[in-house]
């Protein structure tokens, strides 16, 4: 029935060694027992719904990134993605082959971001993030899951963080960011398990991995604000959760609530998260809802929030604004997520003289490509994002300046991958970045 | 062909209203029953306010991001679905079988304006047939239940047509347009055309999860 | 807001459905179906009282009807009524007595007794119906000239 001209996920197809080696184990009745498991036993009337009430009116093609960038490819459209994934299972009650499983896993992990910018496009109210990860949901359950992604997964539930990070050396990483800010801050103290602090700050695993210094800055920055914080020196201090994008949600569970427990155990009143996305999504309304909690036990302050409460109630003072023109990105999982566009704008103005906004803006920005677990599938589909995206390096590009505020670790990525692809000459800024740069240091040596 | 026609318009409309209200019924509520067993993470967000919301700025024409992208669609969608509600309700031939049947005294459309709605609809379903052929990203998805449902609203409309202006054969299209205007009421719940039934119910959690969650509109 | 890629499918879009409508508003142009006159004839059922007559003139050729339908008691269609106007077989027919004279053709004022418009219906379509013989679909009756 599809139209020739386009034969979809088949033509270009990714070789990924875990993909290839789940699809080698699958057989057709494994695949319908598990697609009726997933479709009729963990999903209900909203996978029902959407698959019938779908009308293939294809006006969502226009909110797609990657369709967008493959010049409107329909196999790219939302739409186009659900039909040769979850309504295509939906209608052959999961009778397919092994070999289409993998073109489905390959679309659900590595062609959509889960951004939801396709929401603002749909009359009748289609969740498209939601049927994906359904999608992911059985592909995880057939064990066919990419590489590097499922790696992660494993990672979190071999240590309950996402980078293999040892016990030992996140309290190394912690005592060295420590040391390192004593030379700037000489009275600056990282607080490890503080009973009944105001807040517990937690950070995604790759911070102390590869982006440590971020943890340097936020230190600075809570130090100099005066707060009261502190940070866990055991297990539950990962916020973030590859497992959810894999469809591993009894490893999601736990990883939540983990985290929870170790903030109740700490007695503190909140949690603050530093700036990334995915990790946000998960705690504040996926991982959540998994334990049963229709909302969260301990309340969830994304870090764009937390630094517009630092700002408006002065307890952090600029001691310079940075100058150079910059534009604002705006991650899914904290706009579309959480609504946070306004308090970023305002953080951001207060931070730079010199704001371009993106067209289109605000929670109808464009996607990084990055987030939903897409740039955790790792090199085999680097390529995937680059080609998926030139409508963002566009549309960077066409606000001509050199700096991007972006408070998402996925976003960075993202970002930072086409900007260098597509030569943009830009680079990104986390808020952090911004605010350690240019606020006042009263304790500094 | 008078018997069948004479049967069409009277036990068969009773069976044809009992199987779309009964079946509209059934449907709604056994998947109601469904979202509650097995979706309360979505449900347990329903909110009145923010469905209300959501559905007022999609009722609305070029009120969200969607219909601007989609300005075409957005007056064809607009009209098609206004003329079709007006003509089930308000064409004079069916004020006529109301009043015949019921007693009752509906107002009706001016003759002229319901032709005009009448060729309307045939002519937006000649639109959509078209953007399914001709567009890229709506022929690749178009499955035969897309054809039948548009088929489903142009058979009735087109046989309407027919039968008012007196082209062709008068009782057979009056048959056929009753027959076929009854085939899609019964079909209305177990097709794709439920998502007249459905679709206020994605939309309210749409609009519910975004306002009460996300706090972000979903327009 | 709108994307780069999406305004040539938008323009071709809208240019269909542009043609789509101006075919559309062109038929409000057309002259309006002619009504009969609204005399009293032999040959259709126009009554005045329901003027202006938005279908055709029902086709009704009084004695050739009632020859083909076997009707002789003229109280089958002018029946008779009780004292307070209801349809009474035993009474007295009313031929002579124009129809419009006892059923008010307003059907908005709800009065007593059966509007004009509704007791033609009945009255033929009833009758059709019961005896299986005869027009039930608007054309049969409201035919084009």
């Amino acid at each position: 029935m599809s139209a020739t001209e386009f034969s979809g996920i088949a033509e270009r197809r990714i070789e990924d060694a875990n993909l290839i080696r789940g699809v080698a184990a699958l057989t057709r009745e494994r695949i319908e027992r598990v697609v009726k498991a997933v479709t009729k036993g963990e999903a209900g009337a909203r996978l029902a719904v959407y698959h019938e009430t779908c009308m293939r009116c294809g006006m969502c093609a226009d909110a797609c990134h990657y369709c967008l960038s493959h010049g409107g490819d329909p196999t790219y459209s939302p739409v186009g993605k659900m039909e040769q994934t979850m309504w295509k299972l939906l209608r052959t009650g999961g009778k397919v082959d092994p070999d289409d499983i993998y073109g489905m896993a390959q679309i659900a992990y590595t062609e959509c971001n889960l951004c939801r910018r396709c929401v603002h496009y749909c009359p009748v109210g289609i969740d498209t993030g939601y049927v994906m990860s359904m999608v992911r949901r059985i592909c995880h359950r057939l064990g066919v899951v990419p590489l590097y992604i499922q790696d992660t997964a494993h990672s979190h539930s071999g240590t309950m963080n996402q980078m293999w990070v040892k016990d030992d050396e996140w309290i190394d990483s912690l005592v060295w960011q420590e040391d390192e800010a004593r030379g700037e801050i000489p009275s600056l103290r990282i607080p490890f398990d503080k009973e009944g602090a105001d807040f517990l700050y937690s950070v995604i695993a790759p911070e102390p991995k590869f982006r440590t210094q971020l943890i340097y800055q936020a230190a600075v920055i809570f130090d100099q604000a005066g707060v009261d914080w502190t940070m866990p020196s055991s297990p539950g201090w990962d916020n973030s959760d590859m497992c959810m994008f894999t469809g591993d949600y009894e490893m999601m569970g736990r990883l939540k609530r983990c985290h929870f427990e170790m903030a109740q155990k700490l007695k503190v009143k909140r949690i603050v998260m530093g700036e990334c996305g995915h990790a946000f999504r998960s705690v504040y309304d996926v991982g959540n809802r998994w334990l049963g909690w229709k909302f969260h036990p301990v309340p969830i302050v994304h870090s764009v929030e937390f630094f517009w409460e630092l700002l408006t109630e002065g307890k952090i003072k600029l001691a310079r604004k940075f100058d150079e023109p910059v534009t604002i990105h705006d991650p899914c999982n904290i706009i579309r997520g959480r609504g946070l566009m306004d308090k970023l704008r305002e953080v951001t103005h207060a931070l730079c003289s010199n704001v371009v906004e993106m067209s289109p803006t605000r929670e109808h920005n464009l996607c990084c490509c990055a987030g939903g677990g897409v740039i955790n599938c790792g090199p085999p589909f680097k390529g995937v994002r680059l080609a998926g995206n030139k409508a963002k390096a566009d549309q960077l590009a066409a606000t001509g300046v050199h700096t991007v505020v972006a408070p998402c670790h996925n976003c960075h990525g993202g970002l930072e991958d086409i900007i260098h692809h597509y030569k943009l000459g830009m680079h990104t800024k986390f808020l952090g970045d911004l605010i350690y740069d240019c606020m006042e240091k009263p304790g500094a040596a | 062909m008078q018997q069948l026609y004479n049967f069409a318009v009277g036990p068969l409309a009773w069976v044809a209203w009992a199987v779309f209200l009964g079946g509209s019924a059934w449907r709604i509520a056994s998947m109601w029953a469904l979202a509650r067993k097995k979706d309360m993470n979505a449900v347990a967000y329903m909110d009145v306010r923010f469905a209300a919301r959501s559905m007022a700025r999609w009722a609305t024409p070029f009120a969200t991001l969607g219909w601007r992208a989609n300005p075409a669609v957005t007056v064809a969608t607009f009209s098609f679905h206004t003329a079709l509600v007006l003509l089930l309700l308000f064409a004079p031939g069916h004020a006529v079988l109301w009043d015949y049947a019921f007693g009752v005294n509906v107002w009706s459309l001016p003759e002229g304006i319901a032709d005009v709605l009448t060729v309307l609809v045939i002519l937006l379903c000649g639109f959509f047939a078209w953007r399914r052929l001709q567009l890229p990203t709506v022929r690749y998805v178009t499955r035969p239940m897309d054809w039948l449902v548009l088929a489903l609203v142009a058979v009735p409309v087109a046989t309407a047509f027919l039968a008012k202006q007196q082209i062709g054969d008068n009782l057979l299209m009056s048959t056929l347009h009753v027959l076929s205007g009854e085939a899609t009421l019964m079909a209305l719940p177990f097709t794709r055309l439920s998502h007249a039934l459905f679709s206020p119910f994605t939309r309210a959690y749409m609009g519910s999860e975004f306002g009460g969650v996300r706090h972000c509109p979903d327009w | 807001m709108k994307a780069r890629r999406s305004l040539p499918v938008a323009a071709a879009q809208m240019a269909v459905l542009l043609a789509t409508l101006a075919a559309a508003l062109l038929l409000l142009l057309l002259p309006p179906v002619a009504t009969a006159p609204a005399q009293e004839d032999m040959t259709t059922l126009a009554p005045e009282a329901l003027a202006p007559h938005s279908r055709p003139a029902a086709s009704f050729v009084h004695d050739t009807h009632n020859e083909k339908a076997r009707i002789e008691d003229c109280g089958v269609c002018h029946h008779g009524t009780t004292e307070d106007g209801r349809r009474d077989p035993a009474a007295p027919s009313s031929e002579g007595t124009p129809c419009a004279d006892c059923h008010a053709a307003d059907n908005g004022s709800r009065g007593k007794g059966t509007p004009l418009e509704r007791a033609y219906h009945r009255q033929c379509m009833g009758c059709h119906k019961q005896q299986a013989k005869g027009p039930t679909a608007c054309g049969g009756c409201h035919a084009k000239a």
